[in-house]
């Protein structure tokens, strides 16, 4: 049945449908998926971001002013840029017809040459560096042919989370996913995780930055010391798993390789402002012991190869697999799917386009019955692509990922978003998406029947019932809302 | 929920309940609705994510081994500038708690230090699973121990969570709803009917449209709730205390994994918990003369080192401290006993050596406040924990 697996190819394993894009799948919906993986690129062009380098000089700037400016104690306030009534003008006002205007607002304010910046002006450049980097990804996933690799980049950029709940990480946490995961999302494994742990977004993240061996010169000659937040983390959420069999001694062991896996900054390697940089006066000297193995001491290159040898690891196979599964088939897997996916990358040492044609090839991934619910971000993108509204204005978008519960890089803790269909479907999850959906669709323009919109979107997957209450509403915003909030359109 | 921990990005969101005024659909199964005959005493939970440093919650400044461990961030004495407000035996709350102080001094409030749920190890998600579930191992269940206490009571007027994403110890078969603030208009009730109808068919959808339904006509003015931890437990109390109002509420307060600068009577911590203090009171405002039925639990999954870290912060240890205070509590008490400080008394040579069971305490409050009997205390709210008995005397 073609166009249900056409259906099943774009709501299951990619963002949803946009209007036709059923029909452009063609009878192999698998060859369809497979070419996204070969013939695609994940990368963001045409946006023109920063790198994370000029964002942490920027950040470093408005340090700097900050301090110079000791008597504004208070530092701008993010509430001020997007705070409430502009956020319920955002919500208010019809959506659309705003392209770009957050990037010419963006370039206005950070033109400040001639002027010395002030401390409010330069927070402001980092908020807009989030929120461009946010209008970015989303217009992409709006957009994109290639919805699948565009859930893969995030289901990535979610096992490895970060959250702007730092200052530092507010112009840069978005850009770990552009610059360490969308290059490796079909690579190997052992590449995005070196990537990633190395990000400067991560190291702050997680207080790695300042984690000082206490025999190293600078843990001996000032009082600091060790800061075992990432080694846990990239243990326990990152690679093997919470029961992939590591203990307390190895979370220590591995905090100390890591010690100087830290970012230039004013003070240290400033001539690297904004890198990774590999300090050594902070580093612990000595080899160190990890899951039974020993690794001798070697700078740098110690803790990369505990990080490769970790990629590589069995436990780490599970880990991901399981993680895969839970994802994109159920909240409980079928055991068989798991031992399959983990077949696959321990055999091609972690290939993920390995292991993700071995998911296209899972027999339950075409079962007709969806078995998950769209998170709120993802219910969004399907939203924007079902009613081809990839231009929207960035308030009304932030506003209404904090009112569904999920703004961008601003997950609860390192573990992510939820990623259960208990937790997308609570009471006031709902409550949240029907008023927002009422919203989204005011403006609706009728030209289609909700019926039939219906159709294109979401094909062999409606079902009759649906269909008819669609056709049944009372009026086509009425109908185009409730096409929103189907069981089938809430589902994936 | 998690605003207090996120200074910079300060919301002031000034919620207006969805639904309120405009709704007036019957969910006539929902346990929200009117139901005669019952208890009405109210038990909130308040989880602090992320592993509160339970020394700095209630500090034992009488051991010299807690100045020693912690040269940068330790609490002072009582009576000294920024010293602790005094408990008795050597123990004091942070200074920026001077309401817990208050509900302290009218014995009102306990506080158990050493305290852990059955985990032993040091991941947050497993913690709080554990914590949440009330199993004996992590993933051992997957309904949290609030929610089949409730399915026990012969009669309730169900449970709410606050936040966007029911807290696992409010899952399962018991009929919960939640809530959290918005900005959105409300949908129009010939909207929300059309919806009902497409849901029929759909149990998981139909029950929480039906549940959110309930909840949007308890409260209607949810304006000058405050912000971030104050304004979820004021909306809290609100609810608990409106006609109708359930007999449970959840809600998780996040931000409390102070690995970096974590400070001492300034700092981070000292700010999240003064916000924490303006919560608790905030509730105790809201719950007016329900606060004579109301017990509130206060936990975290778990405590912290008891040495200060190299970036002057804490890392993941294991026994924590855990408050239960409220108008129905028989307080001024510490309860369960203190290991002590000294190397030789810790954990792993590190953390605070979990002494006291979090169920004790859990059980005690679930028999006495709400009369949950024993058998289904031991077979069914927390099966396999006889070893961690019923604390006497929590109520009353």
């Amino acid at each position: 049945m073609a166009s249900l697996d056409a259906a099943i190819a774009i709501h299951r394993f990619g963002l949803g449908a946009r209007i036709g894009e059923i029909d452009n799948v063609g009878d192999d919906a698998r060859a369809w998926l497979q070419a996204q993986l070969t013939e695609l690129s994940s990368e963001l062009t045409g946006y023109n971001l920063p790198s994370t380098k000029a964002n942490i000089s920027l950040y470093y700037q408005y340090l700097e002013a900050q301090r110079q400016e000791m008597a504004a104690a208070a530092p701008a306030d993010f509430a001020g840029f997007v705070h409430e009534t502009r956020r319920r003008e955002a919500l208010t006002r019809a959506p659309g017809g705003r392209e770009a205007e957050n990037a010419r607002i963006a370039e206005s304010k950070a033109d400040t040459s001639g002027t010395a910046a002030t401390a409010s002006d330069l927070y402001q450049q980092m908020v807009f560096a989030y929120a461009n980097e946010v209008s970015a990804r989303t217009r992409h996933a709006s957009l994109t042919p290639g919805s699948f690799r565009e859930r893969l980049v995030r289901f990535w950029s979610d096992h490895f989370t970060v959250s702007i709940n730092k200052q530092i990480l507010i112009p840069t946490g978005a850009a770990l996913e552009r610059e360490a995961i969308r290059p490796h999302v079909t690579g190997r494994f052992e590449d995005m995780l070196l990537a990633v742990e190395s990000h400067p977004a991560m190291l702050a993240y997680l207080d790695n930055w300042y984690s000082i061996g206490p025999n190293s010169y600078a843990g001996s000659t000032f009082d600091l010391g060790l800061n075992e937040n990432l080694a846990r983390e990239i243990l326990e959420l990152h690679t093997l798993g919470v029961d992939g069999g590591y203990s307390q001694g190895d979370v220590t062991e591995f905090a100390k390789a890591i010690t100087g896996w830290s970012i230039g900054n004013p003070q240290i390697q400033p001539e690297r402002l904004g890198e990774f940089i590999f300090e050594p006066i902070f580093h612990e000297p000595g080899s160190r012991t990890i899951l039974g193995q020993s690794y001798p001491s070697g700078g740098v290159g110690q803790g990369q190869d505990i990080l490769v040898n970790l990629a590589r690891h069995p436990a780490t196979a599970r880990h991901i697999a399981r993680k895969l599964c839970a994802h994109f088939i159920s909240d409980t897997p079928p055991e068989a799917a798991v031992v399959d996916l983990e077949a696959v990358y321990n055999a091609t040492g972690g290939d993920l386009e390995a292991v993700y044609t071995a998911l296209i090839a899972r027999p339950e991934m075409w079962d007709g019955a969806l078995t998950k619910m769209r998170s709120a971000e993802e219910f969004v993108i399907a939203a924007i692509r079902a009613l081809d509204r990839p231009d929207f204005d960035f308030n009304f978008l932030f506003a209404t990922l904090q009112e569904l519960g999920q703004q961008p890089f601003f997950a609860p803790s390192p573990a992510g978003w939820p990623d259960d269909v208990i937790s997308w479907s609570s009471p006031n999850e709902i409550r949240g998406r029907l008023d927002w959906s009422v919203l989204y669709t005011a403006s609706f323009s009728g030209e289609t029947a909700p019926a039939d919109l219906g159709t294109d979107i979401m094909a062999g997957l409606m079902s009759d019932y649906t269909r008819t209450w669609l056709g049944n509403a009372s009026n086509p915003q009425q109908g185009a809302a409730l096409m929103l909030m189907s069981p089938e359109f809430q589902r994936r | 929920m998690r605003r207090d921990g996120f200074p910079h990005l300060k919301l002031t969101r000034r919620g207006v309940l969805a639904g309120a005024g405009g709704l007036t659909l019957a969910a006539s199964h929902y346990p929200l609705s009117f139901a005669a005959g019952l208890d009405d005493r109210k038990l909130v939970v308040i989880i602090l994510r992320g592993a509160l440093d339970g020394l700095s919650l209630v500090a034992p400044w009488h051991e010299t081994d807690y100045y020693a461990a912690r040269p940068t961030i330790a609490l002072a004495p009582p009576g000294e500038a920024n010293g602790v407000l005094a408990t008795g035996d050597g123990f004091g709350l942070n200074p920026n708690l001077p309401f817990l102080k208050t509900l302290w001094d009218r014995r009102q409030l306990n506080f158990m230090p050493a305290a852990m749920s059955a985990y032993r190890d040091r991941s947050h998600f497993d913690g709080q699973d554990m914590l949440e579930t009330g199993a004996n191992t992590v993933y051992g269940l997957d309904d949290g121990w609030l929610n089949r206490a409730l399915s026990r009571l012969p009669t309730s007027q169900g449970a709410l969570g606050l936040g966007n994403v029911v807290p696992l110890i409010l899952r399962g078969e018991a009929s919960v709803s939640n809530w959290a603030p918005t900005i959105l208009p409300p949908a129009n009730p010939e909207m929300i009917s059309r919806l009902e109808i497409l849901y029929r068919n759909d149990p998981l959808l139909s029950a929480s449209l039906s549940a959110a339904i309930a909840t949007g006509q308890i409260v209607g003015d949810t304006q000058s709730l405050g912000n971030g931890y104050e304004e979820t437990a004021r909306a809290a109390g609100r609810f608990l205390a409106a006609e109708g109002g359930p007999s449970a509420a959840a809600m998780s307060f996040d931000g409390w994994d102070t690995h970096a600068n974590q400070g001492g009577a300034q700092g981070v911590l000292a700010n999240n918990l003064a916000a924490l203090n303006r919560a608790i009171e905030g509730l105790y405002d809201e719950l007016g003369p329900w606060w004579s039925k109301t017990a509130v639990i206060l936990a975290t999954e778990f405590g912290r080192t008891v040495e200060q870290n190299g970036t002057g912060g804490t890392d993941h240890g294991t026994g924590g401290t855990a408050l239960l205070f409220g108008g129905a509590v028989r307080g001024g008490r510490m309860l369960g006993y203190w290991p002590g400080l000294h190397y030789a008394q810790l954990h792993e040579g590190r953390d605070v050596y979990p002494a006291n069971d979090l169920r004790s305490l859990f059980k005690g409050v679930l028999r006495d406040h709400w009369g949950v009997d024993r058998a289904d205390l031991e077979s069914v709210v927390f099966p396999g924990s006889a070893q961690a008995a019923a604390y006497e005397g929590l109520i009353g």
